[in-house]
């Protein structure tokens, strides 16, 4: 039995064209993509459509990965926030003023493979736990950027903050964030 | 910017959330290559990557998976490269047929130039296909730059709207208030300026009373309190060369309604010099103008409202020279 590959080597396979390997690393990321994409769209059409967008562009611009710049799933979330954000901010699209009810996104849970189910749970508990130890205001900000994809200059309209407040928030509350990820990783690891 | 401002935007990047100015000048920065700040960035790629751990699952779509393996199957029947030619295994066989037949057909002949200008016609096609392909994978790159330089462009608008909103509705703000701060300082003027014709009036008032009480022509008469009104007391000032006068009273009684206080300037016969009533501590003052030479007593008398030619009422005041 071999270990299964990591995400480096499935993107350098894809490069070459590897249609298999391809398809592990969709297997591997869609779950997550499609989370993050769904809360940023609150849109099951869009978001369906934004993650065949965002494997396409994997696929045609694997070779433009730069591991110096991070690593496979940080470059593939750049990709995925950056195709979201094109359209939230986009002057035809429309923002949708359904809030989606929390935990709607949960009740659409199953289905994912359980041998890569106990990791990821406990990724996610880890971030969960790092973002719960944030200040409110601080979390609020960071929440608003990444996952509405706000600019520093809409989330001050919205929190009605001067502008110097929301910027030192997002940054003070990445900074702890930073630290509470390392040590868990520090922790666990 | 300082470094030190460049590299605290690194997390707000990181999230995508620069705008304006701070987007341009982080932008600029890490063009220019800068390790310190792209060893921050990637440190903060990879929290941003971690944050979507956090929601809760969702289950992806069984379609999307087909949909997209489709697609990249078809891209990649495209991309394939064509199978090598054949290396025209033909051409020694008929070669050889052709050199041992010495009446080879002319048909022959033709055909055999028709395959190879077909077989030419092939390869050709071929790699105008090929480069055709390379061709449209450079506009795809091209579109994809183009396509990002328009989102950047779109978000510093977006951004620069907001900013030019903002500005505006600043300075309607400040506008209102320095038409309010003019309202009011023009209304203070206004009341200024009558305080001051009216500070002027009296200074003009009280120079003529120092002019008159200067002068070595003028003299004092004082007017004592009778029955009526035993605590009052009053002066007249007079200067005969130019017939006027200044009179003084104090501690006079407030009058009775529908009444008023009348002076006299008696010579042979009482002569008006005006009538007045008194502020609440009793006192009153008068100027006098053509006032006869030859007058001898001042006096003052109660009477109805608006004075009489002679004296009527009872003499509150009286003094002569």
């Amino acid at each position: 039995m071999t270990s299964a590959p990591s995400s480096a080597e499935l993107l350098s396979r894809v490069v070459s064209r590897d249609a298999d390997a391809f398809a592990l690393l969709y297997d591997k990321y869609a779950p997550l993509v499609f989370k993050l994409v769904l809360r940023m769209m609150r849109d099951r059409a869009e978001a369906e459509d934004l993650l065949q967008e965002i494997f396409l562009q994997v696929w045609r611009t694997a070779a433009s990965y730069d591991a110096r710049r991070g690593d496979p799933s940080a470059w593939l979330i750049t990709i995925a926030r950056s195709r979201a954000i094109d359209r939230l901010r986009s002057p035809q699209y429309r923002r949708s003023t359904v809030e989606m009810p929390e935990g709607a996104e949960a009740k659409l849970a199953g289905g994912s493979d359980p041998r890569d189910e106990l990791s990821a749970r406990e990724g996610a508990t880890a971030v969960r736990h790092a973002l719960a130890s944030l200040p409110e205001e601080q979390r609020r900000v960071i929440e608003l950027a990444y996952f509405d994809g706000l600019t520093q200059s809409q989330i001050a309209q919205k929190v009605q903050e001067p502008l110097g407040t929301v910027k030192t928030r997002i940054r003070l509350g990445m900074l702890k964030l930073k630290g509470v990820l390392a040590l868990k990783q520090a922790a666990t690891g | 910017m300082r470094h030190e401002e460049l590299e605290e935007l690194i997390p707000l990047h990181a999230l995508d959330a620069l705008d304006g100015e701070d987007l341009r000048a982080v932008e600029a920065h890490l063009r220019e290559g800068c390790p310190r700040c792209e060893s921050l960035v990637r440190e903060h790629a990879m929290i941003a990557a971690r944050l979507g751990e956090s929601l809760p699952d969702a289950a992806v779509p069984s379609d999307v998976k087909r949909r997209v393996l489709d697609r990249i199957g078809r891209e990649l029947r495209v991309e394939v490269p064509a199978p090598p030619l054949r290396r025209r295994p033909w051409l020694l066989p008929w070669g050889v047929a052709i050199a041992a037949t010495a009446a080879a057909s002319f048909l022959l002949w033709n055909g055999l130039a028709l395959r190879g200008a077909l077989e030419r016609e092939r390869v050709g096609t071929l790699e105008q296909q090929r480069s055709l392909r390379a061709e449209a994978d450079r506009l795809r790159d091209q579109l994809a730059l183009r396509e990002a330089d328009v989102s950047t462009l779109r978000a510093d608008l977006t951004s620069r709207q907001s900013e030019f909103a903002r500005l505006q509705t600043q300075f309607q703000e400040q506008r209102r208030e320095a038409a309010e701060t003019i309202r009011d300082l023009q209304a203070r003027l206004r009341q200024e300026t009558v305080l001051v014709a009216s500070l002027q009036g009296r200074l003009a008032q009280q120079e003529a009373i120092i002019r008159v009480v200067e002068d070595p022509q003028s003299r004092v008469v004082a007017l004592d309190g009778l029955k009526p009104a035993p605590g009052a007391s009053g002066r007249v000032i007079w200067h005969s060369g130019q017939q006027r006068a200044l009179f003084y009273v104090h501690r006079l009684p407030a009058l009775p309604s529908g009444k008023t206080y009348q002076l006299w300037t008696i010579t042979d016969q009482p002569i008006s010099g005006g009538v007045f009533d008194v502020d609440p501590l009793g006192n009153a003052s008068l100027r006098l103008t053509a006032v006869p030479r030859q007058v001898k007593t001042f006096a003052v008398t109660i009477e109805p409202a608006g004075g009489l030619p002679q004296p009527s009422g009872a003499i509150y005041l009286a003094g002569s020279l």
